[in-house]
């Protein structure tokens, strides 16, 4: 499953990595202690396996991550007391081990083989598990999973299509239908078709080939997404059927026969389904994810091949399995929809049958689908769009940056300011207009509808909350708000994080929220807007919330805060932020992976952004991130302080103004303090923060720039305003490293160079009342 | 002798701080540019003076007499920056510009006119030197400085050229 999780498998691997671990080796013994009936027994079990669809769903060939987890998971299924496991379970626990075995004693990595056999595994595990909860015979080990051998194994894939055996007759509720079908799916298919690409020869074409295959995926599983929404969404089906077409018609061009074959079976299903002849089910969408999988793995490996990666050998293509799903899907069509979740594996999360229930269940819920409009407009515009090098865009955003400044120089040289030649002023304001124009145009340029980030994590959710037999559903508000590329790029992975927490710890199970007098099925909103000049993305869910109480007794158990201290329930909230806090801490003790908020909001600061947090218990928690709309520019306020000009992001300043006398005191062991609409705020003079000489004595003499940064809200006393500018950040070097209050430079109109302050650290240190104190202060500053 | 690895014979841009003299090799230049007002980047050791725009990059200049720990002098017009590219060190970090109090020349020195670092020179473990140069007119230390800045905090240099400069050039 390459396809689905993408770019973000990478870090997700490493959230499930770590904590997989510990938290499967904790359970291993509690189960012992409190599991007493033989449903609970089951459930353990279950757990156990839950956990490690998890882990093989963001395991990959070439790489060892969610080994040890699932090394660890295994033994904690081979240490569970012989009752426990069903018998056919417990004995079929030596296939796993002996493959584990093989890549621990190796130093190899996982291959693509072990994967799948570990998938299958599992998979047949689940039906087994399932067998012994409804009293029924285990269904029998796939034979491929047996005969361990090499390449030259005896199955014969194409028999599986044709007849997908353990099929009961008389089908007792929870039919394990499909699941034994799946069980056979994707598995490796030795036998199965294979193509040869011709490199050198087609290699251009086999280029675009790749490329093109990684956008018509995308497209797939953005319908199919959109599908499951809204089972009745035509413009979905439309679209996977004409990815489907268009694979067949490139793969025919090519002449990789195999895939051509493929995906004429693939298009022959949506053909069904468009014209009404099947209709769009659990079973459908399953084949069609299963069908992309497989697309997406061969797309992998012409892109290795054709770049060099992997050497150039025959590609097989594992249709086996895909087409007896389609099958399935096909004949399944006539079960009703009641009795298919139960039965129902979603292939991709590998998940637990409760999960699937659940999955299943939600398609149902009468949910608008707002995704299909932009699918459609997406579809609209298609056409009209340039690829190109994003280097080279980024150079020119550089250079129209350079631009400006040099413009700038131009319109303040006091020749051009002086002179009275009207002529000149006219072309200076022309130039000046254009330029404007240009730096505006190259910066939308490097602007993406930040949609395309916010769909991946529709996979995302569906495959932690199948994963945990949570039902939940992701509403996307705003996905055409436009946001630089490189933050895009950069917010994926904390928005993973926070996803993942929400539906990790926020989200309650089905039974939790109905006795609370909630919907089953939670909601995570993901929204972006624009507010500010910036722009604004909220993650939010409607679960338990985060309990303040808790926090603060956490943190004053992990000695990150003062036992005595008693902060208020904001204050308290933050805590969250600290390092130490919720990485090792179960803050909710759900799953018992805390991961680790103070990476979250070390990730939005770096990107000069600021996150925030807001909660009620019982009824939900939020995090607002607010960010700039692009990197390479701050739009900041220009001020003076002893004759050097510094640059305070805009972003982070609520007002100015010169205070009247009076309206600064000092207050007794906590200094300067203004008062400003009812609100008193502490003041920080600059120049005794930064040390440097100022030439405004009292407070009335100079003016306060209201800084905010989270709930940290400081009066800035400075000399002097000197205007607002947009201004190119450059970085200082590594020399200026250790420098946390100035976060880079700017090179102003006249050719100077002016330090942008780093708001956030700025008001992060500690304030000094008396000037003798402040050195002392601003040591514990600098590292 | 890693220390005087670098010391081969070619172009070496000579300068000043006070009545000391030294050279560098000319490969190691940048680019030298009048002193010009410099940014200064508050809460940062005494050596590092700030920042300066050299054509569209924002450079650390850093100042070489609070460097090398001698006093500091009022910088007359002839002061200049130096700036040292710095890109084998650091893969960020393009160049660092020094302040010298003038610029002296740019002179040829031979296999002749070059010689390793006295023994008694306790910096040549540490790198900072290449060795010693001399011309008709006087003789000057060389410096490696790549090492010297980036060494964190104030340099120590041995004076050394005095001894060889009163002995005269060895070879004339």
């Amino acid at each position: 499953m390459p396809f689905h999780c993408g770019r973000n498998r990478g870090k997700g691997t490493k959230l499930s990595g770590g904590v997989g671990r510990c938290s499967a080796m904790g359970c291993a013994g509690a189960y012992r202690i409190t599991v007493s009936t033989h449903d609970e027994l089951l459930e353990a079990v279950a757990e156990v396996l839950s956990r490690l669809a998890e882990e093989l769903a963001f395991a990959e060939p070439g790489s060892d991550t969610g080994l040890l987890p699932v090394n660890a998971l295994l033994m904690d299924l081979e240490q569970l007391p012989p009752q426990f496991l069903p018998e056919a379970l417990r004995d079929a626990l030596r296939l796993p081990r002996r493959w584990i075995d093989a890549v621990l004693d190796s130093t190899a990595t996982f291959d693509q083989l072990t994967l799948q056999r570990l998938h299958d595994w599992h998979g047949w595990a689940i039906d087994c598990l399932m067998s012994a909860a409804t009293g029924a015979a285990a269904p029998p080990l796939p034979p491929e999973l047996e005969a361990e051998a090499g390449p030259s194994s005896q199955v014969a894939p194409e028999n599986s299509e044709s007849e997908p055996e353990p099929e009961p007759e008389p089908a007792p509720a929870p039919a394990p239908v499909p699941v034994a079908v799946h069980t056979a799916a994707p598995a490796p298919e030795q036998g199965a078709p294979t193509m040869l690409l011709k490199i050198p020869g087609d290699i251009e074409l086999l280029r675009e080939f790749h490329s093109e295959s990684l956008e018509l995926l995308r497209s797939i599983e953005q319908a199919v997404l959109t599908l499951e929404q809204n089972p009745g969404a035509a413009d979905a089906v439309n679209a996977i059927f004409r990815a489907f077409h268009t694979f067949k018609g490139s793969a025919g061009f090519l002449q990789l026969d195999a895939l051509r074959d493929f995906a004429h079976e693939l298009e022959s299903l949506l053909e069904l389904v468009r014209s009404g002849e099947a209709a769009v089910n659990r079973a459908v969408i399953d084949a069609i994810l299963a069908g992309a999988d497989v697309l997406a793995e061969c797309t992998r490996r012409v892109g290795a091949q054709v770049s060099g990666v992997d050497p150039a050998e025959p590609i097989p293509v594992p249709a086996a399995g895909v087409l007896a799903l389609v099958a399935a899907a096909l004949r399944g069509d006539a079960p009703p929809e009641a009795a298919a979740p139960v039965a129902v594996v979603v292939p991709a999360a590998h998940s637990t049958a409760v999960a699937q229930a659940d999955v299943a269940a939600a398609p149902h819920a009468p949910t608008p689908t707002p995704a299909a409009k932009p699918a459609a407009r997406e579809q609209a515009v298609a056409d009209s769009f340039v690829r190109l090098d994003a280097a080279k865009l980024d150079d020119l955003v550089n250079l129209v940056g350079e631009l400006v400044v040099a413009q700038s120089f131009v319109l303040e040289s006091p020749d051009v300011r002086g002179s009275s030649n009207l002529e000149l002023a006219h072309a200076v304001r022309k130039l000046s207009r254009i330029t404007r124009g240009l730096q505006h145009n190259a910066l939308s340029l490097r602007m993406v509808p930040v949609g395309g980030l916010f769909r991946k994590m529709s996979r995302l959710v569906r495959d932690v909350a199948a994963a945990q037999g949570k039902q939940v559903r992701l509403v996307l508000k705003g996905e055409d708000t436009d946001l630089d590329r490189q933050l895009v790029d950069k917010l994926g992975d904390p928005l993973i994080h926070m996803i993942r927490n929400a539906v990790d710890h926020g989200i309650e199970t089905p039974e939790e929220r109905v006795a609370a007098g909630k919907d089953a099925t939670g909601t995570i909103e993901l929204a972006a807007f624009h507010r500010h000049g910036g722009i604004v993305v909220r993650v939010s869910d409607d679960g338990r919330g985060l309990d303040p109480a808790r926090l603060v007794a956490k943190a004053i158990e992990k000695k990150l805060i003062d036992p005595d201290a008693q902060p208020g329930v904001q204050e308290a909230l933050e805590l969250i932020f600290l390092p130490g806090l919720s990485t090792a801490a179960t803050v909710t003790d759900i799953s018992g992976r805390g991961v680790g908020m103070d990476v979250v909001r070390g990730h939005i600061e770096s990107l000069r952004g600021h996150i925030d947090i807001a909660s009620t218990p019982g009824a939900g928690a939020g995090f607002t991130i607010r960010l700039p709309l692009t990197l390479a520019l701050i739009d900041g306020l220009l001020v003076g302080l002893g004759g050097q000009r510094y640059i305070i992001p805009a972003l982070s300043v609520r007002e100015t103004f010169r205070p009247r006398p009076g309206q600064v005191a000092t207050v007794h062991e906590h200094g300067e303090m203004v008062e400003v609409r009812g609100q008193s705020l502490p003041l920080l003079r600059l120049a005794r923060a930064l040390q440097r000489p100022s030439r405004v004595n009292t407070p009335e003499d100079g003016i306060l720039v209201i800084v905010e940064s989270g709930s940290v809200v400081v009066a800035l006393l400075v000399d002097e305003i000197l205007g607002k500018q947009e201004v190119i950040i450059k970085n200082m070097g590594e020399a200026f490293a250790a420098q946390t209050l100035v976060s880079g430079g700017a090179i102003l109109g006249d050719g100077s160079v002016g330090l942008i302050l780093e708001v956030e650290s700025l008001l992060r240190a500690p304030r000094a009342p008396a000037p003798g104190a402040a050195t002392r202060a601003l040591q514990a500053v600098m590292p | 002798m890693s220390a005087s690895a670098g010391l081969r014979p070619g172009r070496y841009l000579t300068f000043h701080l006070g009545s000391s003299h030294y050279g560098v090799p000319i490969r190691a230049v940048r680019e030298v540019v009048r002193l010009c007002p410099v940014t200064v980047v508050p809460l940062m050791p005494p050596h590092v003076r700030g920042v300066v725009n050299l054509r569209g990059n924002v450079l650390p200049v850093f100042d070489l007499r609070a460097k090398f720990g001698m006093a500091a002098v009022d910088y007359s017009d002839r002061a200049c920056i130096v700036f040292f590219d710095m890109q084998e060190r650091t893969r960020h970090l393009a160049a660092i510009g020094t302040i010298v109090d003038g610029v002296d020349d740019v002179v040829m020195l031979g296999e002749a006119q070059l010689a390793p670092p006295p023994d008694f020179a306790g910096a040549v473990e540490s790198g900072y030197l290449l060795g010693v140069g001399s011309t008709p007119e006087r003789a000057f230390t060389l410096l490696q400085m790549q090492n010297i800045l980036s060494t964190e905090g104030s340099v120590t240099l041995p004076s050394f050229t005095s001894t060889v400069a009163a002995r005269g050039p060895e070879t004339s």
